[in-house]
């Protein structure tokens, strides 16, 4: 058996996992967007905190609906 | 012309806040002299980014099969360079192994229609043997990480870049003047 390498070998990942690794990637999108469009750094946590519910909300509900269209047809 | 006065005129050169921005991801922010705002940013896209060498492993960053991803990734500045340059090292001992008695990496790219050629099916194996070969779903992951780094990063290279053609242009002052107080909107002008 080969001995695993962190930043060299892939991680032996099952296909749920990619799901959730949406929303770390969500998170760094709303972080750097919310950086550089901010006019006010000190109410950075509060937009970032906001746009993430959005996104979150947002991907749930679009899922959701993709779901049922393939659902019903 | 006191010291003061200087500081005031202080006029960010265009090219190397460009160069800076691209480079080490926040720099150009920093040069700019938003400190805070170059420093969230490089913590986000530098992890962002290595968060998906880490899924993908090193062949993440792959110039041959994922041109546009690759191209992508390569907006992360030195990050996407030390991906690029480990990535190359696993092709150099590809071509100093047995295998490149069968196969030429070079030619990889003339095969058309995204057919897989007997040189790829080489280096399928070779990576596969390694230990190093991205499937998916790990390949979707880690490609979709560190190429979204690179696309975040692309937008504040352009943020930089335009805040350094603002503060060029009406010559006034730039968060390096306000550093410390209230940082005001790096986008205002945009």
């Amino acid at each position: 058996m080969l001995a695993w390498t962190l930043f060299y070998n892939p991680v032996p990942m099952p296909s749920t996992w990619s799901f959730w690794l949406l929303l770390p990637l969500c998170l760094s999108i709303v972080v750097v967007y919310r950086t550089i469009r901010t006019k006010d750094m000190r109410r950075l946590p509060m937009e970032i905190l906001r746009l993430s519910i959005y996104m979150a909300a947002g991907l749930s509900i679009l899922g959701l609906a993709l779901w049922l269209l393939r659902y019903c047809m | 012309m006191n010291a003061e006065y200087k500081q005031e005129k202080f006029k960010p050169s265009v090219i190397v806040t460009l160069v800076l921005a691209w480079m080490i991801p926040g720099a150009g922010h920093v040069y700019l002299g938003h400190v805070g705002k170059g420093v969230i940013i490089f913590l986000c896209i530098a992890a962002t980014f290595w968060a998906g060498i880490a899924v993908g492993g090193v062949m993440t960053v792959d110039y041959y099969f994922e041109p546009w991803w690759f191209t992508a990734q390569m907006m992360c500045g030195v990050h996407s360079l030390t991906g690029w340059y480990r990535q190359q090292k696993v092709y150099k001992d590809f071509l100093a192994s047995d295998h490149a008695m069968h196969a030429d990496i070079t030619s990889i790219q003339k095969s058309a229609g995204g057919r897989v050629t007997f040189q790829q099916q080489k280096i399928d194996e070779y990576l596969a043997e390694k230990g190093i070969a991205l499937v998916v779903p790990a390949e979707t992951a880690a490609r979709t990480y560190s190429g979204v780094a690179g696309l975040l990063n692309f937008m504040c290279i352009f943020d930089a870049v335009m805040l350094a053609i603002a503060a060029g242009a009406a010559g006034r002052k730039t968060g390096r003047e306000t550093d410390g107080a209230k940082q005001d909107g790096s986008a205002e002008s945009c």
